[in-house]
């Protein structure tokens, strides 16, 4: 079966020089749950902004679905990967949790009828339904994050980008999110410091380094060799 | 985001509200223009503008404290000009004259922002011709301003936390603002291309773009209403 996502010999720096990525090679396979693990600037969330083309490699290869990674693929791989930042209120930015579900769905130019359809679905999907018509702004850091999960759920992805998804989240409500990406069906990428909840929602990992993946494995095997669980031995 | 809570009062449900944001525009600028060219301005011109802006203010339904809030931010600057009209010319009819005619320009600019979205009045403003490009950096400075807003409040904040605010800071206060703000806007700028934004806001709602009589009342009724005043009232 073909990957979802191939990344081969993935390179970037950014404009103040700092080499971020530096030869990344990974596959990810429809429906499997993938968690990054490494140090703050090892190249995570680097990596995953390359996935929908925020940011383009310098060198090497990225196709998702099937699509290389180019300017006139751009719309259709947007459709295909739902991005939930690293703050969810840089991506909340409508004015009611509805119409913010609904932002991709009429970029998509589906009717206003329609995208309101999928929206309404997709927020049952996270339990928010009964906050459609609050502003984002009032609501708890977890319910933000389902929104913006909601948001990118209704644009119906193959692929979900979460970048540290538990930030700023209490434990129950990491825990309510491990749940939920628990049912969703989609491919997962997830980038985490958080060793409990990249063994509750992953079925394997990898270990960013100074910009290249240095391990792969099971959750497990990755959080033992890299000494990633938040014990006080470590 | 604060923003969002000033969008909240034009989120009502009154019928000027449900109106098209294009009907709105072409009536608050034909009101507008009917209020510019009006020669003489004496009180039955006041009277006669004034009761109209009074009406639009009681079919949209809008709060009073509100409505006198959002005027009072206006009127010292219009009554500063007033005043030194008054002085420099002696002529106290001509300095209530651009006292009243300023008032009820805001008056009426007020309700159609007070009634209407943002984003809606923008979309709005585009369906009518104004260029794409201008209207999109209207968006965009409308959505970034209260970002900078946004991060100046937590800067103060944190200056707080810390002992408070001194001036000698000030420059490279507004520096880190200026470069936080950056980096924010930066990141929700990918957040709204990473769903797939192409330049234009989308609209929910199934009655925008909608052109219906009750639309055409407001516009063209606005539109006759004022050039009969005009033609037979001199109003």
């Amino acid at each position: 079966m073909a990957a979802l996502v191939e990344a081969h010999g993935l390179a970037y720096r950014y404009p103040d020089g700092t080499e971020a990525l530096r030869g990344i090679d990974l596959a990810v396979s429809a429906g499997e749950s993938l968690i990054l693990f490494g140090a703050n600037g090892a190249g995570k969330s680097t990596f995953l902004l390359h996935l929908n083309g925020l940011l383009r490699a310098a060198r090497g290869t990225l196709t998702v679905d099937g699509l290389p990674m180019k300017t006139a693929n751009l719309a259709a791989i947007r459709q295909r990967v739902g991005f939930v930042f690293q703050d969810a209120d840089d991506q909340l930015f409508m004015p009611t949790v509805l119409e913010d579900a609904a932002f991709g769905l009429l970029n998509q130019g589906l009717e206003p009828s329609e995208a309101r359809r999928h929206a309404e679905a997709a927020l049952a999907q996270v339990d928010m339904l009964h906050a459609a018509g609050r502003a984002p702004y009032h609501l708890s850091g977890g319910e933000k994050r389902r929104v913006a999960l909601a948001g990118v759920l209704a644009m119906q992805p193959k692929l979900l980008v979460l970048d540290e998804p538990t930030t700023s989240l209490d434990p129950p409500a990491q825990h309510k999110l491990a749940e939920l990406l628990g049912r969703l069906p989609q491919a997962k990428l997830i980038s985490t410091h958080d060793a409990a909840f990249g063994q509750a929602t992953g079925s394997r990992a990898v270990f960013f380094e100074r910009g290249k993946i240095v391990g792969g494995g099971t959750v497990e095997e990755i959080v033992r060799r890299y000494g990633w669980a938040a014990s006080p031995e470590r | 985001m604060r923003h969002l809570e000033s969008d909240q009062w034009s989120r009502g449900g009154s019928a000027l509200h449900r109106c098209d944001a294009r009907a709105k525009l072409a009536a608050v600028l034909t009101v507008l223009a009917f209020v510019g060219t009006a020669r003489p301005w004496h009180w039955p011109q006041g009277v006669f503008y004034g009761s109209l802006a009074l009406a639009a203010l009681l079919a949209a339904q809008l709060s009073w404290a509100g409505f006198l809030r959002r005027l009072s931010v206006v009127l010292p600057v219009t009554a500063t000009f007033a005043l030194l009209t008054w002085l420099s010319t002696g002529d106290a009819g001509r300095a209530g004259a651009l006292l009243s005619r300023s008032l009820v320009s805001v008056a009426f600019a007020i309700v159609l922002i007070a009634t209407t979205p943002a984003h809606a009045l923008l979309t709005g403003a585009e369906r009518l011709g104004a260029p794409r490009m201008l209207v999109a950096v209207a968006q965009m400075v409308h959505r970034y301003l209260f970002v900078l807003i946004d991060q100046a409040l937590r800067m103060r904040q944190a200056a707080r936390s810390r002992g408070g605010f001194r001036w000698s800071a000030a420059a490279g206060a507004a520096a880190a603002l200026l470069l936080s703000s950056e980096q924010r806007a930066t990141r929700i700028h990918q957040a709204m291309l990473a769903r797939g934004f192409t330049g234009t806001w989308p609209e929910l709602s199934a009655a925008a773009g909608r052109w219906n009589v009750f639309d055409s009342a407001l516009a063209g009724g606005t539109a006759l209403t004022l050039l009969l005043a005009r033609l037979l009232w001199r109003l």
